[in-house]
């Protein structure tokens, strides 16, 4: 099974793209101090807007910062906001999904009426308001993003958990005499783990994307800790007479957000049961 | 007026566009008959928001005060000089004792619908000033006024409880018609809805509003001090900076108030462009928590305002365009005072002090201690003024070289009041104050302002100050204001509540087309000051009326 | 039908007042209040001067009442007025949702209509390089963050070729303008908005297609047409569509939401006068009734979208019953 999928994996060129782009970011965050030749904080502010050079590989901001760091550096901000966001959205969709599809009655229309209602909320005027009337900082925008982006996963696990409730592993599990969450995680969960897999991965790319437009109203991740999303709405500010400002952070957010949703596309291929081949 | 103009200025930092006519009788020039001024054009302005109430009652917004002051007068109004001088009021009379207003009305003035103007109409004006179901913010300026009686239809008196020198400012707030209101009061008054299309005195008639897109005025040709040549006016709201310059660039707005960025930016950026530079009524701070335990201590405060660097956060924040601070009146005004010197950057000066009150680096980790702890603190600004947080991150890295850690923490605006300012839930912040004409700070400095949700957040106290400001409220005389004023500028900077960053400079362009823009000292409250002189050459006209001139 | 769609209706109240708490709710974690923005560091204030404000504004009520309050005038299609200007919040609803609707519908067909067809030949081409390209593009389109590649367009064709103009949704002189030149303005206008939001949210339903197409495409019937010896187009078309399309309309529906919520940075970016940046002003000045008034407005359309997508969806498969 794990052969086909890697076999698989290694055809679609997509998923193999992003997966790899992925990975070199993830590295380049991970040792980000070792790579960078300067501090994403330190000024030096007779060196401000300058454009790219051997000096400053990317140019420099507005406090004479080196772009090309501040990126780098970036990269483990914007990446941290997507993974966390995605990881609460995650474990949060799943639980619900699992719980309210396996009870049934009761407690899965109460959730799913919860869901309908978050549903109908533009999600990102939800952020906004929360955002803005908690207070934005990196922890509160990753937290909000995850809570407000979990419905549609629990919607996808709660049918999935349905048409698996019924069948003869579970209910053989169920005669054992196994405990429900025993049966809710060690059986029903591995059965619906592909959907939420490909969840995620676009879920990645889709909190930065959210991370970014939060910073062009204002209500982001807050400088000085350098976000690519604060990046590219400073930048914005800049763009008539600094285009490396805006240009760098975007192809940033651009090919990152770009190679999550390709590998999670090339996931729902290659995990997909009924896709051949 | 007035008021309106200490309201704007106060929000003036947020928004960035102020423009405003405030009249003077100074004839432009004339040249060749081609270039003859023409009662024709459009002149076309951009704001970052949308106003809210155009009434000047109920105004407190840039964006509202910008139009009000151009479709409404003031009994009194600034001259180019900074003085009083009349608007509706011809003359006025103050009794000895500072107790007894008297206004001579103008007698020649129509409302925009043809009604003619009478006191009974700034009386209405100030009832609604003090009306407790009014939703107005400026009612404080009016609380000192015992009583308003008509002696006829084009004299009234106002009679004081107590002196206050600053009451004659306050009757530049736009008068209303009584007619048009016709006489509503308290929540009538709030939801009526002349509040969206306004009749008043002003140069400028109201003909239409479009929420969210453009507010246009029109030139009104009975102006009783001269019909203005430029014969249409327009707001267009465009919420974003870099949207508002590309259309700059595009040539489709004739004015903007400039970054330092965009000031020096490519000069093709600004062909057919003129490009102003002067001080602008406001300063930065940054401001103490007086009550916290680590800045309670004078030295302390005082070996910080010698590790701060003004001159080069004046130069990376404002690109040198603007000055460094000595304390809280602007350096054109009367009230400043010159004798007072700056605090010398010195670090080293600033890391003995500090080693003196207690504050030294045993653990060799760069960072200050003092019984075992960290000279650590969070300064904090509000969202959304980048220059604010710029300065903010200057000034972290100026501390760093003498062993202090800042962090720095931006809260959304009303969440910073709310929260931090009114609770006095800060260490140091950064702020500004915008400068009203008039030095009166009592609100900001006087120990009886400590209060949540009042203005001495700071805590500042200093019972020789206090006495200085309640003798400056009630001093007639302006020598002796100045004395007092000046004397409170030496104190307040001796005793160090803020450290007094600077002053941004004001960098506007407008369209070279127009003639009439002048820099004088008014113009530091607003540029657009003398708008209603302005004109356009006429073979320069730009969009020239279709109708029949 | 009717009776159906009386019981839709029916269940759109509990989901309306469902999102209307919700609301109020996320309100009361504000801790600044409405006068903030009229009095605060106003120095010319005093402190009764704010008080009195905070009483006429009714918000030194515990919260429960006034939420109570709120469903009471509710139920007589009162809005209440807004903090900033003592206007109806309905009024100020009302005059820009037209504009909002009228980028959205735009947006919506536009990205309907390309989706399909991106969609459906990507999947009758599985694996070319046509599938492959228009896979990237509309990723590409999701990808870029929308504020940035508004502004690139802008700069591009409003300041550099001068084709369009940049910001606002009519000239200065419209006024002046008969009933085409009016209408060609406009285009004008929203021709960059709408190439925006279409482009950066075509992704999902592009992809949604493809998808649904190719799980039609491997049903019986299809292969019995083409057994048949129907020519390709006419099998692709006629009858695997139709199927298709079924799941679409639902995505669709689901997507209202998202777009309006979008609408936030378009509307600040292009100076667009519409229901988002009336939205995102309510929330940085705490105008409570304006946000409580588009919560539920905007609630009210996707249910209203929803409701509109279920009976395209029984149109489109007429195996469907009403029960």
């Amino acid at each position: 099974m794990l052969k086909l999928y890697i076999k698989r994996f290694i055809q679609n060129k997509f998923a193999l793209w992003g997966i790899s782009f992925i990975f070199i970011l993830s590295s380049l965050a991970l040792f980000s101090p070792f790579i960078v030749p300067y501090a994403p904080l330190e000024q030096n502010l007779l060196e401000r807007l300058q454009s790219p050079s051997i000096l400053h590989l990317l140019g420099t901001d507005d406090l004479g910062r080196d772009l090309f760091s501040r990126l780098i550096y970036g990269s483990r901000i914007s990446l941290t906001v997507g993974f966390v966001a995605v990881s609460i959205a995650t474990l949060f969709g799943t639980f619900i999904g699992l719980v309210s599809g396996y009870f049934g009655k009761w407690i899965d229309s109460t959730l799913m009426r919860i869901v309908d209602i978050l549903l109908c909320f533009p999600t990102f005027f939800l952020i906004l308001m929360v955002i803005a009337f908690l207070e934005p900082n990196i922890l509160n925008v990753m937290i909000v993003i995850g809570f407000t982006s979990w419905t549609g996963l629990a919607r996808l696990v709660r049918g999935e958990t349905l048409s698996f409730k019924e069948r003869e592993f579970i209910l053989a599990a169920k005669s054992l005499g196994l405990s429900t969450p025993k049966i809710l995680f060690f059986h029903l969960l591995p059965n619906v783990s592909a959907p939420i897999l490909v969840s995620a991965t676009l879920g990645v790319g889709n909190a930065i994307l959210i991370e970014s437009s939060l910073s062009f109203l204002g209500l982001g991740v807050q400088p000085p800790i350098p976000s690519w999303g604060n990046i590219l709405t400073t930048g914005k500010d800049y763009i008539h007479f600094a285009w490396w400002l805006s240009l760098f952070p975007g192809l940033c957010i651009l090919f990152t957000v770009l190679a999550f949703n390709l590998l999670g596309e090339g996931l729902r291929d290659i995990l997909d049961p009924r896709s051949q081949n | 007026m007035a008021s309106n103009w200490i309201r704007r200025l106060f929000i003036i930092l947020y928004t960035g566009v102020t423009f405003t006519a405030c009249k003077q009788n100074n004839n432009p020039q004339l040249q060749s008959s081609s270039s003859l001024p023409a009662y024709d054009d459009t002149f076309i302005e951009s704001s970052i928001g949308d106003a809210s109430y155009l009434n000047p009652v109920l105004a407190s917004d840039s964006a509202s005060s910008s139009i009000n002051g151009m479709v409404f007068n003031g009994l009194v109004k600034y001259n180019a000089q900074i003085q009083l001088v009349g608007d509706l009021a011809e003359k006025w009379e103050i009794s000895k004792d500072g107790l007894v207003f008297t206004f001579y009305l103008r007698k020649n003035v129509k409302w925009h619908d043809g009604q003619a103007f009478t006191a009974e109409d700034v009386l209405y004006t100030f009832e609604r000033l003090i009306d407790p179901e009014v939703k107005t913010p400026h009612s404080s300026s009016y609380e000192k006024v015992k009583k308003v009686e008509l002696l006829d239809p084009y004299t009234l008196r106002i009679l004081y409880k107590e002196p206050y020198v600053p009451a004659l400012e306050s009757w530049g707030i736009g008068i209303i018609p009584k007619h048009i209101f016709k006489g509503a009061k308290g929540k009538e008054f709030n939801e009526h809805p002349a509040n969206k299309k306004p009749i008043g005195t002003g140069p400028y008639i109201f003909k239409e509003w479009r929420v969210d897109e453009k507010i246009a005025l029109e030139a009104n040709p009975k102006y009783f001090d001269g019909r203005p040549h430029i014969a249409k006016y327009v707001f267009r709201i465009i919420p974003d900076n870099a949207v508002e310059f590309l259309e700059l660039r595009n040539k489709s707005i004739d004015t903007m108030v400039l970054t330092p960025d965009q000031y020096h930016a490519y000069p093709e950026f600004f062909e057919e462009y003129k490009k102003y530079r002067f001080p602008r009524a406001a300063y930065t701070y940054l401001g103490f928590n007086l009550n916290h335990p680590i800045f309670k201590e004078k030295l302390v405060r005082l070996a910080l305002a010698h590790a701060l660097q003004k001159k080069e956060l004046v130069q990376a924040v404002l690109l040198g365009m603007g000055q460094s601070a000595t304390g809280p009146f602007l350096p054109l005004s009367w009230s400043f005072n010159s004798e007072v010197k700056d605090f010398e950057y010195n670090p080293k000066l600033s890391k003995q002090m500090l080693q003196e009150a207690g504050w030294q680096d045993l653990n060799q980790d760069g960072i200050l201690e003092k019984d075992g702890k960290n000279f650590e603190f969070t300064l904090m600004t509000n969202q959304g003024n980048k220059m604010r947080a710029l300065t903010a991150e200057i000034i972290q890295e100026q501390l760093k070289k003498v062993g202090i850690k800042m962090n720095i923490r931006i809260v959304e605006w009303s969440t910073f009041i709310k929260n931090f300012i009114d609770k006095k839930n800060f260490e140091a912040i950064i702020l500004g104050w915008a400068l009203s004409p008039d030095p009166d700070i009592y609100n900001i400095w006087h120990s009886s302002q400590k209060k949540d949700g009042q203005y001495n957040f700071v805590s500042y106290q200093n019972l020789e100050v206090d006495a200085l400001l309640e003798e400056g409220r009630k001093t007639f005389d302006q020598q002796k204001r100045k004395e007092i004023y000046r004397k409170v500028h030496g104190l307040v900077h001796d005793d160090i509540p803020y450290i007094f960053l600077f002053y941004p400079d004001f960098l506007p362009v407008v369209q070279e087309r127009f003639v009439g823009p002048k820099v004088v000292a008014l113009s530091s409250f607003g540029f657009g000051w003398n708008f209603d002189k302005w004109f356009v050459p006429k073979n320069k006209v730009r969009y020239p009326l279709i109708t029949a001139q | 039908m009717a009776s159906y769609l009386f019981k839709r209706l029916l269940t759109l109240l509990p989901l309306l007042l469902g999102i209307t708490f919700l609301t109020f709710l996320i309100m009361q974690l504000a801790p600044g209040k409405p006068t903030d923005l009229i009095t605060d560091l106003n120095a010319k204030m005093s402190l009764e001067a704010k008080q009195k404000l905070t009483k006429l504004y009714g918000l030194d009520r515990p919260w429960p009442i006034q939420y109570w309050e709120w469903l009471k005038r509710l139920s007589k299609f009162d809005f209440g007025k807004s903090f900033k200007d003592d206007r109806p919040v309905i009024h100020k609803i009302l005059e820009r949702l037209p504009a909002t609707l009228l980028l959205n519908f735009l947006s919506l067909s536009l990205i309907f209509t390309l989706a399909i067809l991106i969609g459906m030949t990507a999947a009758a081409k599985k694996g070319a390089l046509f599938d492959k390209l228009t896979t990237l593009f509309v990723y590409l389109g999701f990808s870029i963050p929308t504020f940035w590649l508004a502004l690139l367009l802008m700069i591009l064709f409003g300041l550099k070729i001068g084709l369009l103009p940049i910001s606002g949704l009519r000239s200065l002189n419209f006024e002046e303008l008969n009933f085409l030149q009016k209408a060609w303005d406009m285009l004008q206008h929203l021709l960059l908005p709408v190439s925006v939001m279409a482009l950066t949210g075509l992704a999902a339903l592009a992809r949604y297609t493809r998808s649904s197409m190719l799980e039609v495409l491997h049903q019986d019937y299809i292969r019995t047409a083409r057994a048949k010896g129907l020519k390709e187009r006419e099998v692709i078309f006629k009858h695997a569509f139709k199927n298709a399309l079924i799941p679409i309309i639902t995505l669709l529906g689901l997507m209202l939401p998202e777009l309006i919520g979008g609408s936030f940075i378009f509307e600040t970016i292009f100076a667009y006068p519409g229901m988002g940046r009336l939205g995102f002003e309510a929330i940085m000045s705490r105008d409570y009734p304006v946000l409580m008034g588009i919560g539920t407005m905007v609630a009210f359309l996707t249910l209203l979208g929803n409701l509109l997508a279920d009976m395209l969806y029984a149109l489109a498969d007429p195996r469907i019953r009403y029960k």
